[in-house]
């Protein structure tokens, strides 16, 4: 279970602020969401949102993360630093 | 000027109250004596035998089609051994990162700025190569170019990539434009907000593109066999980046590469990517010798980095009890040539040191004919912090408020969220915020004729992927060897957490940075990552030793591992019917109790702690010149634990005087005809030891529960609020704020001049 | 090309070599003799990572033609420590954690010798003004300043 959070422009793929998921990782999650809203998809790839904050930290490569029942998801891009 | 006899630090850490041994001490770094002795070996310092030289022919042109390049006459000049240009490379994808970076290493059918990459030379001597790559005869065709934000995104404005489509706006657009993407944060209601606020100030903000301004410029040797193998010798800032990166340009096997990190003369961020290393290998590879290739510093302003100019509007809404409830931020970054997130780490940037309950933050990531961008210590936030924290400033100013009480009153906490929607983890914006209030700086009454001026920054700090191995020696040393290379003393960093995990002298650990081949993959150093992420494969490697190094006790005292306890470097017998072992007595013994001792530790690193900084000048400026002379200054970082603390301070002040340099000095200056103009040291002008005061700091130690020494990253964000610092202590010596940067003479004189009249 | 014979004394030794007529003493100093302890930053005189001391002035090796230095004097960062012992700038510099990175390390510490072959008891601003020719881009000079004054100091009142 895991408390999946959207941002303004996936609000409009979504029509939701905010799902639960019942998901025991990132890469079952996404296959959820994809089934929920079809469009999502194409939206993170378009936007490169490959990475997902979980409980506020960004992963890079998230989809074989273990999700908790307490888990705040965001659908994020990655991060790079100096 | 502070006295010299200012401590260097203060703060909670730095004399082993923290109840480590080794932590939290100052060590000579291990490398040190060799820099100091002149030993160290940084890449342009290598040279093979039978070595050739490379050159590299670069565009005059911001914006041309490459119509053709003859290089008979070149490849039949003395010395010379081989010609390439971009048809040797493999083709680039479309678009993409892949394509962005092949060429930047290389120009395909077009140059994107002037300094581009177009050809190459080896040759015997490094005048030969010079002398035959400009008789190279390249046939341009000229294109109209944009060197600005607001030419670039202007109806009709020439476009760069004909294949650009915005990202990020519904519909997707159809024709190509010079917007990469459009970025959108948005939490409340504005409007409302605006309704609902006393006061509310609107502005807009520049900033310049700037060079991280490394002193050692980029320079490789490669050296390529008949088997297609390549061994790289490069300066960077992840030697299994160089790998990976020049394998792709190359279209190569990355087992194909060998890299050997030489000695980093600093990096800051730009030397997270490659730009000679695929030349360098190709050109040996036609030769048959080894190539070394050294940028000049002309090459390097004009062909690296840079961190990105900016325009930044903002809107904030506060009441009258100081509570900031609504800020509205439109910001438009350059790209360079190629498209990148710089615009997207602006905004999750922009307000992040304030609990907003409404807000709109929207971004545009434009590229133009510039260098594409690479990162500079916390890149994006600086410019995103000046804009808001002036803001902040002209609030506290007109609501009559201390600056530090208003940023105390709507500073954010952990489990409050952040702009960009998670929620924070444990933060030190508030200790910071704390500290400096509390500093003698700020205690002490601004002198008369002065102006003072403080201001918050905040970067992410990343974790990402390390590997570490220990291996304990037979005569009770201790070898740890990484895969990041060593910018600012991390050497000694991995050496004292290794030396408080296993109990030993911190002299008897030798840290080594290994190349591709001797140590398991490890990410580019970056985002304040090396001794958080790097130091806990050290940790998990020692902590695997400890307990190999029980279990050889157990065996050799015939009991249970379970009776074992490692205590200050020594095997302890719990019931105590045993002399305790030493490690250098169990390691003396190994090959007895089942042979060498080691451990490899391989991780993604998760937890990096978000870093905080909170700083404080003190100015005058020179009302007949406009010179603006930094008079004293303090900083506070939330350094989590520190494990160097002389380190610390050194990234926390090198970090400063860096934003010192973009607020009042540094900037692009580009002609018309789209040639930079000020290629030089000279004309690039960066703070010299004159121009500056002791820069006094504060390490806040707010632990991060995710490492185990509760180390938090110090790299990057001592960069971000210099920007505002300054900006609103000259407004404060003046009366005038300034909301273009940078701060210098002739700005400053003109905005006093403009004031008066 | 023809090339041009130079003799000098580098840290002491007498030395030759041949160079080209156009190649700074930096180049010569580097490939010839393999003294790789100066740098090149710039090439222009601007950054002072290839600070030497010849005929006891403090120079941009970068701007010196190689031949130039026929007869000359010159001292790199590879002659400031004997043969037991670092130079207490040497020393101080360790300890005060005064380089990061250290490319610039050999340039300050040439520069800071010149300053306190003159001035042996700088103040701050002093050395601040002897050390303005040299670039660091790592430290914000704060440690830099500390221990060239810590080093003063220390050659003032030998332990």
């Amino acid at each position: 279970m895991a408390v999946v959070h959207f941002s303004t422009d996936q609000r409009q793929h979504t029509g939701v602020t905010e799902v639960v998921i019942d998901a025991a990782n990132v890469r079952a999650l996404v296959r959820q969401l994809s089934e929920l809203y079809p469009s999502l998809n194409a939206h993170l790839v378009e936007t490169s949102s490959t990475a997902v904050a979980i409980d506020g930290e960004i992963i890079p490569d998230p989809m074989l993360e273990e999700l908790t029942a307490t888990s705040e998801v965001h659908l994020v891009r990655p991060l790079a630093g100096g | 000027m502070s006295t010299t006899e200012a401590p260097a630090s203060t703060g909670t850490n730095g004399n082993g109250a923290s109840g480590y041994r080794w932590v939290g001490t100052r060590p000579v770094r291990h490398d040190g004596l060799d820099k100091v002795a002149g030993k160290a070996r940084y890449a342009a310092d290598l040279n093979l035998p039978g070595m050739l030289h490379g050159h590299i022919l670069r565009s005059p042109h911001p914006h041309a089609r490459i119509v053709s390049i003859d290089t008979t006459k070149a490849a039949a000049m003395p010395g010379v051994k081989a010609v390439i240009t971009g048809a040797d490379f493999p083709e680039a994808p479309p678009k993409g990162a892949t394509r962005n970076l092949m060429c930047t290493v290389i120009a395909r059918d077009k140059v994107l700025y002037s300094g581009h990459a177009v050809a190459a030379v080896a040759a015997s001597t490094r005048r030969e190569a010079k002398a035959a790559a400009e008789a190279i005869e390249v046939t341009y065709e000229q294109l109209p170019h944009v060197l600005n934000i607001a030419d670039a995104m202007a109806d009709g404005a020439p476009v760069i990539h004909d294949n650009l489509l915005t990202r990020g706006v519904d519909p997707r657009p159809t024709e190509p434009s010079n917007v990469a993407a459009r970025t959108v944060y948005e939490r409340g209601d504005v409007e409302q907000g605006f309704g609902e606020a006393d006061i509310v100030i609107e502005r807009e903000f520049s900033t310049q593109a700037v060079h991280q301004g490394y002193i050692e410029p980029h320079a490789c040797v490669v050296d390529c066999d008949q088997e297609g193998k390549a061994v790289i010798w490069a300066s960077s800032q992840g030697h299994f980046m160089v790998r990976s990166s020049t394998a792709t340009v190359l279209g190569w096997d990355t087992s194909r590469i060998k890299v050997i990190p030489a000695e980093i003369g600093g990096g800051f961020g730009g030397k997270t990517t490659i730009y000679i290393e695929p030349v360098a290998a190709l050109l040996s590879t036609k030769a048959g010798r080894p190539v070394k290739i050294v940028m000049s510093r002309e090459d390097v302003f004009r062909a690296t980095g840079p961190a990105p100019g900016s325009i930044i509007k903002m809107k904030v809404g506060a009441r009258n009890d100081g509570t900031i409830t609504t800020a509205k931020a439109w910001l438009a970054y350059e790209n360079g040539a190629f498209q990148g997130i710089a615009a997207m780490l602006g905004c999750m940037c922009v307000v992040s040191a304030y609990t907003l309950d409404h807000l709109y933050v929207e971004g545009f990531d434009v590229v133009l004919n510039r260098p594409v961008n690479v990162a500079y210590r916390a890149p994006s936030a600086p410019a995103a912090a000046f804009a808001m924290d002036s803001v902040v400033d002209e609030i506290a100013a007109r609501l009559g408020m201390d600056p530090i009480d208003l940023r105390l009153h709507n500073c954010p906490s952990q489990g409050d969220p952040t702009p960009y929607g998670p929620k924070w983890p444990m933060i030190g914006l508030r200790d910071c915020l704390e500290a400096i209030r509390d500093s003698d700086h700020y205690q002490t009454a601004l002198p008369d004729g002065q102006g003072r001026g403080v201001a918050t920054g905040f970067w992410f700090n990343i974790g990402e992927a390390s590997s570490a191995t220990v291996n304990l020696n037979e005569n009770g040393t201790a070898t740890v060897i990484t895969g990041s290379p060593d910018i600012g003393g991390s050497r000694a960093s991995m050496a004292l957490m290794a030396a408080e995990e296993l109990g030993l002298d911190v002299h008897l650990i030798q840290p080594v940075v290994g190349d591709t081949e001797v140590v398991g993959f490890t990410d580019v150093t970056e985002g304040s990552r090396a001794t958080f992420a790097t130091g806990m494969a050290v940790v998990e490697a020692c902590r695997d030793l400890k307990t190999q190094l029980r279990k050889r006790a157990a065996k050799t005292w015939d009991c249970d591992v379970e009776e074992v306890e490692w205590v200050d470097g020594s095997a302890v017998h719990g019931p105590g019917e045993q002399e305790p072992l030493t490690l250098a007595a169990i390691t003396g013994n190994a090959k007895r109790t089942g042979g060498p001792l080691g451990a490899t530790a391989s991780l993604n690193a998760r937890g990096a702690g978000p870093a905080f900084s909170v700083q404080v000048a003190d100015v005058s400026v020179d009302s007949e010149t406009g010179r603006v002379t930094v008079e004293r200054y303090t900083t506070a970082q939330d350094a989590g634990t520190a494990i160097h603390p002389s380190y610390v301070e050194g990234q926390m002040q090198g970090g400063v005087v860096q934003g010192i340099g973009w607020a009042l000095n540094e900037e692009y200056i580009y002609s018309d005809d789209g040639n930079l103009e000020n290629p030089g040291f000279l004309d690039y002008r960066i703070p010299v030891a004159s121009d500056l005061p002791m820069i006094e700091t504060v390490i806040v130690e707010v632990p991060n529960p995710s490492h185990p020494y509760g180390v938090r990253g110090v790299g990057e964000v001592g960069i971000v609020p210099p920007l505002p610092v300054l900006a609103n202590a000259v407004a404060d010596a003046t009366g005038v704020r300034i909301s273009d940067l940078p701060l210098s003479p002739p700005r400053v004189l003109d905005a006093l001049t403009a004031a008066e009249s | 090309m023809s090339r041009t014979h130079v003799t000098c004394e580098v840290n002491g030794d007498a030395v030759d070599f041949l160079t080209e007529d156009g190649e700074s003493l930096l180049n010569a100093l580097r490939d010839e003799l393999g003294l790789i302890g100066a740098k090149e930053g710039c090439g222009t005189g601007d950054c002072g990572a290839c600070s030497i001391i010849m005929n006891g002035r403090l120079q941009c090796s970068c701007l010196i033609f190689a031949p130039e230095a026929g007869g000359a004097a010159i001292t790199t960062c590879e002659g400031l420590a004997s043969a037991d012992e670092l130079h207490p700038l040497q020393q101080c510099f360790l300890e005060g954690a005064a380089l990061q990175c250290g490319i610039c390390t050999p340039g300050f510490l040439i520069a800071a010798k010149a300053l306190l072959d003159e001035n042996p008891d700088p103040t701050e601003t002093e050395v601040r003004y002897a050390l303005a020719g040299n670039l660091c881009r790592c430290t914000g000079y704060d440690k830099i300043v500390r221990s060239v004054l810590e080093a003063a100091v220390q050659i003032r009142t030998p332990a």
